[in-house]
């Protein structure tokens, strides 16, 4: 993304001599050395092993988990099922959380409040709202089912159902998630310059040739921030799935995520789920990197 | 631009019957997002018999007898003690070490920083099922499993790289003269840090920590593999919480009030700031 004007006209110029910057950054990076690279080449390095909690003696068995995995039916279904987890829920965050933006510039009474508790969803703790979420759920005493009976509808199964779990699941992403989207797009649109639409007016435009034609283009650089954000968090959701189902019924919400946990901390077979972890890791390293070229995103 | 002027793209929205409209759908919106937290609240207040009825009562007679039992049980107690003191220290050190190295990303221009900015925004994309298996067995290597410190550390591995990333946001968007001027003037490159720019970054060092805080203290994965009975944080506490006992409705919407309430003073307190970091977080 662009950077403001003063940053611009300093680029480049150093101050002090580059060897402070070395104090600064030094401790920070050694930490994440530690923290975030060693642990992904240990993982990296357990990919190759049949390492597990039981057995004794570990074996390098090269490619073995590799193939494994990607020889399974069950890798392909969970991760088809992780891609329609991520595109359902982030697209329909995408297009509420844009509406919802849209509406929340029409200047309204309680605007303030109402931000407050839209808010709420996105930094509360998940796994309480995801029990919340369960409570209403259930189908004999949940709230969901009693307000869909005065609408005539008949109980509905929720998450105890194969066919239903996983929609479910995503109407919960999409109630945490949305206020995110809605967020961003709301400082996005603040703080856009108002001429073009004003111009656009005199030219006789209507309200949707403004949305179109002006605010979308402008916007797109916030849009394609969000959709990438979103997009790697939804990759990486498990509690939600953990808490709401644990991967059931049956396997019908068991995402790649699920399964990686479920094969080391259950069946403790590390090795394998390391190399699950890694291919994932890969998959998500490349999109963010195709992202973060393309939305020209750094950190400077 | 005030939040109460309507932007001239929306101001079809905001006339005559169509701003009742909008006025409408924003209202469906807060019930929407807002109604389940309201419920939450509500049963956590409410006795067993009154939440099971159905139609939902909306007028009941008020109980604390479900805040009692969970407070009453050690183990909540232990696990919201152990939630603060791990999210603070894990907080205070990744800010500590996290605002210089922003600083020097910011302010200095030096060989492979490009390369560097890259890796520390790429840190925020590693899934956490990818970070716990390889702590998990260095952990049991170190004897770190089930303590305080091993807890701190892997909490360090999200919220050292979002202090800095959100940091440098913040750092880039103040002006330079300023550390100018102070260099000109023969100040200490580590006094232009302490006295001139960190001053002016306080409300974003803020936002930051309160960020960084919500997200280790709502942490669940991590948790759930590496903390032991002693050292149990609030999510797994509460997670028990069901498997233990079975339809303890009130006691579970008692002790969600109870991990959330922490949250929403913060947020409402400083919305402001919470929301700017957000942004920075994202759209810088």
């Amino acid at each position: 993304m662009k950077r403001s004007k003063i940053s611009e006209k300093w680029r480049g110029n150093n101050i002090y001599p580059n060897r402070y910057a070395v104090l600064y950054i030094l401790p920070a990076v050694l930490f994440m050395i530690c923290l975030c690279l060693f642990p992904v080449l240990v993982l990296i390095a357990n990919s190759f092993t049949d390492l597990t909690m039981v057995g004794k003696e570990v074996h390098f068995v090269g490619l073995q988990n590799f193939k494994e995995i990607l020889s399974s039916q069950d890798f392909y279904r969970q991760f088809g099922l992780t891609l329609l987890y991520v595109a359902a829920s982030v697209l329909a965050e995408m297009v509420l959380g844009f509406f919802l933006a849209l509406f929340f510039q029409v200047s309204v009474p309680f605007k303030r409040l109402a931000r407050t508790l839209m808010i709420l969803p996105m930094v509360a703790t998940p796994v309480a709202m995801c029990f919340l979420w369960s409570i209403m759920y259930n189908p004999k005493m949940g709230i969901l089912n009693y307000l869909l009976s005065l609408f005539g509808i008949g109980p509905q199964p929720w998450v105890s159902s194969p066919a239903t779990a996983i929609w479910s699941i995503i109407l919960v992403d999409i109630w945490m998630n949305t206020p995110f989207v809605f967020l961003i797009f709301s400082s996005g649109m603040t703080a856009l310059p108002q001429d073009p639409f004003e111009a656009a007016i005199v030219d006789g435009a209507g309200f949707w040739t403004l949305i179109r034609s002006i605010l979308l283009p402008t916007i797109k650089p916030v849009f394609t921030v969000v959709l990438m954000f979103r997009v790697i968090d939804a990759f990486k959701v498990f509690d939600l799935i953990y808490v709401l189902t644990g991967g059931g019924p049956g396997n019908a919400t068991e995402t790649v995520n699920i399964a990686v946990y479920f094969s080391a901390f259950r069946y403790y077979k590390m090795g394998h789920a390391s190399a699950m972890a890694l291919i994932m890791y890969i998959f998500v390293f490349l999109l963010s990197v195709a992202v973060v070229k393309k939305g020209k995103l750094s950190l400077a | 631009m005030k939040m109460n002027d309507t932007p001239v793209f929306a101001a079809a929205l905001g006339k005559g019957k169509i701003k009742w409209l909008t006025c409408l759908l924003i209202l469906a919106a807060v019930l929407v997002t807002f109604f389940p937290i309201f419920w939450l609240i509500e049963t956590a207040f409410k006795h067993q018999v009154d939440f099971l009825s159905v139609p939902p009562k909306i007028i009941f007679l008020p109980t604390l007898k479900n805040f009692r039992s969970v407070l009453a049980q050690s183990d909540f107690a232990l696990a919201y003690q152990n939630s603060t003191v791990i999210s603070l220290f894990a907080v205070v050190l990744s800010t500590l070490l996290g605002v210089p190295a922003a600083y020097g990303l910011s302010r200095f221009r030096f060989p492979a920083r490009g390369l560097l900015s890259f890796w520390i925004l790429s840190t925020r994309f590693i899934p956490p099922v990818v970070v716990v298996i390889p702590f998990f067995l260095i952990f049991r290597v170190l004897g770190l499993a089930n303590t305080i410190s091993g807890m701190v550390l892997i909490y360090m591995v999200a919220s050292l790289p979002l202090v800095i990333w959100i940091m440098v946001g913040f750092f880039d968007d103040i002006p330079f003269e300023l550390e100018e001027a102070a260099c000109v003037d023969g100040a200490s490159p580590i006094a232009t840090f302490t006295r001139i720019a960190a001053p002016l970054i306080a409300p974003g060092v803020i936002a930051t920590v309160i960020l960084a805080l919500i997200g280790s203290w709502n942490e669940l994965l991590y948790a759930t593999v590496l903390t032991g009975p002693d050292t149990r944080t609030l999510p797994v506490a509460i997670y028990n919480f069901v498997s233990y006992q079975e339809i303890a409705w009130g006691n579970l919407c008692a002790a969600g009030v109870l991990a959330i309430a922490p949250i929403m003073v913060f947020t409402v307190a400083i919305q402001k700031y919470l929301v700017s970091g957000l942004t920075f977080g994202a759209v810088k």
